[in-house]
C-alpha cells in the first residue's frame, strides 16, 4: 500500500538539508524512535509506537537506494521486525525536498509491503497513524532544531557560499529523518492493524 | 495466548483508581469487564504491567433519570443498561444497542464506560453515544470535566480521555421521537461489518459503526438531510468522504455501499417514513 506524507519547514531548501542531515540532531525527534547504530550506509534503530493500548516495538534498519543532492531526492529502503512477533513489514520511501514561498516542501511516499496476516490490515488507520506521527516529528523539528542557533538569519544559502564543513560533509542524511520516521512508523502501524485483525478473530 | 506478566491492584474508590494511574502513568490500564482490553492482552498487543479494577465499584452502576438527561454509570454493565426502564423508556436506542453487544456472557461483564473509553470504530455503543449528542465525564486529579462525544473520539482507539484520568460516567439528552439500529454482522455475536445508529430528533443524527478509524457521524448524510435532501438521496452519500477499511470481512468499497443501505434503512425506520 502506498502512504503519502507531505510537511512544511520554514527554512530554505539548502538550509533544511543540512539541519536534516545532522541526523543525531533530529533523532530525539522522531517519535518513540531511537536511532541506534550507524554501520556504513546502514542505520539501526528502535521505534516504539503506542495506539491506545497497544503498544509496539520495532527493531529495524534502513538504507539508501538513491540519494541525489541536486534534485533533493532520495529513496530509502527500511525493514523492521516487531520484537515480540507481531510481524514484518518492509517499506520503500522516497522523499523529495522542494524550495518554495513559505521555505521547504518535504513530500514522502511511502511504499509499504508486508507478510502474514497483516496483508488483511485497514488502510485509514494506517495513514492516519503515521501522518500524526509525522506530524509530530515536524513540530518537534520546528521547535527545536530549526530554530537552533546554528540557523541562518542572515539571508539564503547558495552552495557557493561557504559553510559550515559539516554541514556540507555529512551527506544527505536530511531525507533520512522524514522517511526513516515514516518508514518505521508504518512498519509500526502495520502491527497495530495486524493485531486488531486477530482480536477480530476471537 | 496469556498475557504478558501484569500487576494487579483493586481500587477501592475512584480516587484509588486516580492515584494508581498518577504513580504509574502509561504502564497502568484500567479493568472494568476486561472485554476489551484482556483480549488485547491476550494477543500481547497491550502489555500493561499493572492493572487497576475498578470494576467493583458499585457506586459507579447506574442509570438515571435527571430530568432533561439519562445518566448512567461508566460501570454499568450492557445487561443492566439494556434492563433499565429509565433507559428502555427515555433513550430506548442506547438500551437497544446495549443488548446487541456480543452475547450474554459479554453483556454481563462489559461495561459502558470501558467500551466508550476505548474507542473502537467497530463498538457499537460509541456510536450510539455519538448519535445522540451525549456527554462524558471524566474524572483526574485536576477535577471533573465535561467533553462532548463530538469531541472525545481522536483517532484510533484514542480518546480525550488522559492517561491519569477516568471515566465515571455518561450523559445522553432523553429522545422522545424515532431512532434505528441496524447492524450487519456474518456472525451473531461479531462487531458490525458496517452499523448505523440513527436518531429522529428534530433534523436526523446518524452515526457510522465501522466505517473510518473511530466512530464517526455521517455529517454528509445530516448535512444533505438538513437541505432537504429525501432519506433516498441522503443515505446515497453515506460512503461520500470517508475511508472505511478492508479487511477479511469486506472491502472498502463493499463498506461504503453497505453504509447508503443500511443508512437507508436507518433513516426510514427513524423517521417512521414509507420510503
Amino acid at each position: 500500500m502506498e502512504l503519502t506524507n507531505q510537511f512544511v519547514v520554514d527554512v530554505p531548501v539548502e538550509q533544511a538539508w543540512c539541519v536534516l542531515t545532522d541526523v543525531e540532531r533530529i533523532a530525539p525527534c522522531m517519535p518513540g524512535a531511537e536511532l541506534q547504530e550507524v554501520d556504513g550506509k546502514e542505520y539501526r534503530g528502535v521505534v516504539k509506537v503506542k495506539v491506545g493500548p497497544i503498544t509496539a516495538q520495532y527493531k529495524g534498519k534502513a538504507t539508501f537506494l538513491e540519494q541525489d543532492a541536486a534534485t533533493h531526492r532520495a529513496v530509502l529502503r527500511a525493514e523492521g521486525r516487531e520484537t515480540r512477533g507481531q510481524g514484518n513489514a518492509t517499506a520503500i520511501i522516497t522523499a523529495i525536498l522542494e524550495p518554495i514561498r513559505e521555505g521547504t516542501r518535504v513530500s514522502v511516499v511511502t511504499d509499504l509491503t508486508v507478510t502474514g496476516r497483516a496483508t488483511q490490515f485497514g488502510r485509514g488507520v494506517m495513514a492516519d497513524v503515521s501522518n500524526k506521527l509525522v506530524g509530530q516529528f515536524v513540530d518537534c523539528l520546528e521547535l527545536t532544531v530549526l530554530a537552533g542557533p546554528t540557523a541562518d538569519e542572515d539571508g539564503p544559502r547558495t552552495a557557493e557560499e561557504p559553510v559550515d564543513l559539516l554541514e556540507v560533509a555529512v551527506p544527505s542524511l536530511l531525507k533520512r529523518a522524514a522517511p526513516l520516521v515514516a518508514a518505521l512508523a508504518a512498519i509500526a502501524i502495520t502491527a497495530m492493524w495486524l493485531a486488531r485483525r486477530k482480536s477480530r478473530q476471537h | 495466548m496469556i498475557p504478558a506478566k501484569f500487576g494487579y491492584r483493586r481500587a477501592g474508590s475512584v480516587e484509588e483508581a486516580l492515584s494508581n494511574l498518577s504513580e504509574h502513568g502509561d504502564e497502568a490500564k484500567l479493568l472494568a469487564g476486561g472485554h476489551s482490553l484482556v483480549p488485547l492482552m491476550k494477543l500481547r498487543l497491550a502489555t500493561p504491567s499493572l492493572l487497576v479494577d475498578v470494576g467493583r465499584l458499585a457506586e459507579l452502576s447506574y442509570v438515571r433519570d435527571t430530568g432533561d438527561h439519562v445518566e448512567v454509570g461508566a460501570l454499568t454493565c450492557h445487561r443492566d443498561l439494556a434492563a433499565s426502564a429509565v433507559a428502555r423508556t427515555h433513550v430506548p436506542v442506547l438500551a437497544h444497542v446495549a443488548g446487541q453487544v456480543g452475547d450474554p456472557q459479554v453483556r454481563h461483564r462489559g461495561t459502558i464506560g470501558g467500551s466508550i473509553a476505548h474507542g473502537d470504530p467497530a463498538s457499537d455503543l460509541p456510536a450510539a453515544v455519538l448519535a445522540l449528542g451525549g456527554t462524558l465525564v471524566v474524572r483526574g486529579p485536576q477535577g471533573r470535566r465535561e467533553i462532548p462525544a463530538t469531541e472525545f473520539f481522536r483517532g484510533f482507539l484514542e480518546t480525550a480521555i488522559a492517561p491519569d484520568e477516568m471515566l465515571t460516567e455518561v450523559r445522553v439528552p432523553k429522545v422522545p421521537g424515532g431512532w434505528s439500529f441496524q447492524k450487519l454482522s456474518r456472525r451473531a455475536q461479531d462487531w458490525a461489518i458496517v452499523g448505523v445508529v440513527a436518531v429522529a430528533d428534530g433534523s436526523p443524527r446518524v452515526s457510522l459503526v465501522h466505517m473510518g478509524s473511530t466512530p464517526l457521524r455521517a455529517t454528509t448524510v445530516e448535512e444533505a438531510l438538513a437541505d432537504g435532501a429525501t432519506l433516498a438521496e441522503a443515505a446515497s452519500r453515506a460512503g461520500e468522504g470517508l475511508d472505511p477499511p478492508s479487511d477479511i470481512n469486506a472491502s472498502a468499497e463493499f463498506r461504503r455501499h453497505l453504509a447508503t443501505v443500511l443508512v437507508h434503512r436507518a433513516l426510514v425506520e427513524a423517521t417512521g417514513a414509507g420510503v
